[in-house]
């Protein structure tokens, strides 16, 4: 997949990446999929390209523009697919829309040969509002109905054949998720476009002037196209579907269940895992390693460092975290894929609202305990500048799962009984953080802000489907071990080599003291900076530098720096251990507490530079920079008021 | 009228429903919103004027969840203050709003 020319630029480097496809050649047809949010647009872009763009039963699951090649037969034609972001009408009230519409809308070579309304068969009336605004251009449109199942089980039935007659377009029914219907979408694309445009629709008498004039011509318009098609054989009446909001949507309640949905889910994630883990970490630490210090035992002692003491090491703890990423990501695809999100959203309203923030903010918050960098772009949602500013400001304080990974370890080690808990209370923490300091900057730098309603279209609750969770979970799963692979290969070079480099004791490169490297040199300058959060050590205060450039690696240079440590004492301490001995060391025997300042300052610090590059991208450099600062400045003093007060209790 | 009597205007209240006022499951047909920015907005959910529509849900904050045929939409507190409406039940919520 690729962006559009011109067009907002695809995040950078992240643990949310989407997948990719091929490119169309140029001259390949262009085919829109368009209509309102949620009806299903990425579950059928990913259908006929193959893609894995992300997909959830919420709207604004999509911001940003997605192209792949579609080849419906081997031989036959290839159409350049373009999934652009939901929309209800051309009238854009948001970034996202805005970009629906300029490229539908405005002349230019990327504009689409044809446009494929996906429209929601439950909800017609409202999908079709958008198919009124473009028949009114002469451009070439398909109705593609989908969620004719749900539909159905309400007893609601759509004749396409009699929406195609009343709306002068064809009509067909296909459903993505099943990939059904997916040759027809083919043929009446290629019938369409053999055919010369069609002629723009007029309005009727009397609504050439006032836009709510036009918009109620629309409604008629298209009320009797649904009239024509539409058979209702049930009454509507109180689905399932409004029995569970009933308790997840409760004044009460509701957030109760959140809070109980969020701890199940980590607490899940940690016990299930764990095992998991435990296998990996011996794969590494015993055969892996053997093997790779048998084949390199005639190589340069600093290749065999760089292999064992720093890919393997580094990197491979790193992938023994690999199955308990899966399972989070998979829980979250199961809440994301049901339609739970979009109630969640409208539970935090209120404590939104206290931020100056609509509800709907909350839905990029939420992407932001996946992955911050998706999530700063999917502020696009908001339609208010100063409050898209201020969510993507509040997006880092959100703990990505990237962070996760340094939880666990450390609350193993620390905590045993106790992991899950003390993991959930990270997140509570990070809910906390958002609320204190998007309520500050309200008080101060956004007094003047006005509110944003928050109306928020109710998906009906769906059935998680093993393709769409499965296709989510690897999505992230292989964004997470790119990073592993890529930016964190890359740290590990560079700490290996800064670790390889003595800055005093006079020995040779790759021969020095630990103690004695660069890397101990640079980490210990900025180890007296955290002497009041009782985490002094050098060997902390270096994986919190690399951890700027990734939160996955702190354990990486955790691991390379103990395994050095460890080669050259020839002991083999289990990097727990290693860990709690410095932690105690500096802590004055307050390991807990001070273990406790370091995950706080972890969960509050700048997240990645792909994230500052996020923000860069979405509110400029100023912001960006800002929003860096203020990030360190929380930390260090959340993480020496946890310490202080942790150091009372022991 | 007698020179020693003052004449006194009374402001009349006038009730106006919102869908705030709305009990929990009341129903009501939806008025045009004074904003048109809200009107387009509630319109493109598929909630436009005339429209019958359902409280099915109170929500943390004042919110609602109405429903409108198969169509379930969350509005906030203060929106739902804004939103005008004509009860169908017996049930009349009712708004002082200023002077006639």
């Amino acid at each position: 997949m690729t962006q559009l020319a011109g067009r907002p630029q695809a995040p950078g480097p992240s643990c949310h990446a989407d997948g990719t496809t091929r490119v169309a050649p140029a001259g390949t047809p262009i085919v829109a999929l368009a209509g309102t949010p949620n009806v299903g647009k990425s579950t059928l872009f990913n259908a006929l390209t193959g893609a894995r763009r992300t997909m959830g039963n919420w709207p604004g699951t999509t911001v940003e523009v997605g192209r792949g090649l579609w080849r419906p037969e081997p031989s036959g034609t290839a159409y350049d697919l373009v999934d652009l972001p939901g929309a209800y009408s051309l009238d854009a009230t948001s970034p996202d829309e805005e970009l629906t519409r300029d490229l539908i809308v405005t002349p230019s070579d990327q504009r689409p040969d044809i446009v494929v309304l996906v429209a929601d068969a439950a909800h017609l009336s409202r999908s079709l509002y958008l198919l009124a605004e473009l028949r009114e251009r002469e451009q070439r449109v398909v109705v593609a109905l989908t969620m004719t199942d749900v539909a159905a089980r309400r007893g609601i039935t759509v004749d396409p054949r009699r929406l195609s007659a009343a709306t002068g377009v064809p009509v067909l029914a296909l459903d993505p998720r099943a990939r059904t219907g997916l040759a027809t979408l083919a043929h009446a694309i290629a019938d369409v476009l053999a055919h010369p445009h069609p002629a723009a629709r007029t309005f009727g008498p009397g609504h050439a002037g006032d836009s709510l004039d036009q918009a109620d011509e629309r409604f008629a318009w298209l009320d009797a196209a649904v009239d024509a098609a539409v058979d209702r054989h049930a009454q509507v009446r109180r689905t399932w579907s409004d029995r569970v909001d009933a308790l997840v949507m409760h004044r009460v309640l509701g957030p109760v269940v959140f809070l109980a949905v969020m701890w199940l889910v980590f607490q899940v994630t940690t016990t299930v895992a764990a095992p998991l883990q435990d296998v990996l970490d011996r794969l590494f630490s015993g055969p892996v390693t053997e093997v790779a210090n048998s084949v390199l035992a005639q190589a340069p002692t600093l290749v065999r460092g760089l292999v064992v003491d720093g890919l393997i090491a580094g990197v491979g703890m790193l992938l023994t975290f690999v199955p308990l990423m899966a399972l989070m990501f998979l829980l979250l695809a199961l809440l994301e894929d049901s339609g739970y999100m979009a109630r969640a959203a409208v539970v935090a309203d209120r404590t939104m609202r206290a931020m100056g923030l609509p509800g709907r903010a909350f839905l990029p918050l939420i992407v932001g305990f996946g992955c911050n960098v998706p999530a700063i772009a999917a502020t696009r949602v908001l339609s208010g500048a100063r409050q898209r500013v201020l969510t993507a400001l509040l997006v880092p304080f959100t703990s990505c799962s990237a962070r996760l990974t340094v939880y666990v370890m450390l609350a193993t080690t620390f905590f045993q009984d106790w992991a899950g808990t003390v993991v959930f209370g990270m997140y509570l923490l990070s809910i906390l953080l958002v609320i204190v300091v998007g309520f500050g900057l309200r008080r101060t730098l956004w007094r003047t802000m006005g509110s944003e309603p928050l109306l928020l279209d109710l998906p009906a609750y769906q059935r998680p489907t093993v393709r769409v969770m499965s296709a989510v979970t690897w999505v992230r799963l292989q964004g997470f071990l790119r990073t592993a692979g890529g930016v964190v290969v890359a740290t590990v070079c560079i700490v290996w080599l800064l670790q390889a480099v003595p800055v005093r004791g006079g020995a040779a490169i790759g021969e020095a003291r630990i103690e004695d490297s660069a890397y101990a040199a640079v980490s210990g300058a900025v180890a007296p900076v955290f002497g009041p959060a009782g985490f002094a050590q050098w060997q902390t205060a270096g994986a919190l530098v690399t951890g700027f450039v990734a939160k996955e690696a702190v354990i990486s240079s955790w691991a390379q720096t103990y395994a050095v440590s460890d080669a050259e004492q020839g002991a083999g301490t289990p990097l727990g251990e290693a860990i709690r001995t410095d932690f105690v060391a500096s802590s004055d025997g307050h390991a807990g507490a001070a273990v406790l300042a370091f995950m706080a300052f972890l969960l509050a610090y700048t997240p990645c530079v792909a994230t500052l590059a996020a923000q860069r991208r979405e509110i400029g450099w100023r912001w960006a920079l800002f929003g860096m600062g203020m990030q360190l400045a929380v930390a260090w003093v959340l993480a020496v008021v946890v310490f202080q007060i942790g150091k009372l209790f022991g | 009228m007698p020179a020693n009597i003052a004449t006194v205007t009374v402001p009349a209240t006038v009730t106006v429903s919102t869908l705030h006022s709305l009990g929990l499951h009341d129903s009501a047909r939806l008025d045009a919103p004074a904003e048109p920015s809200l009107r387009r907005s509630l319109a493109r959910l598929g909630l436009r004027v005339g429209a019958v529509i359902s409280v099915i849900q109170r929500t943390p904050g004042g919110g609602r969840v109405v429903s409108c045929g198969d169509v379930r939409v969350a509005i906030d507190g203060p929106t739902a203050r804004q939103v005008a409406v004509t009860p169908l039940d017996d049930h009349v919520g009712t708004l002082a709003s200023g002077t006639a």
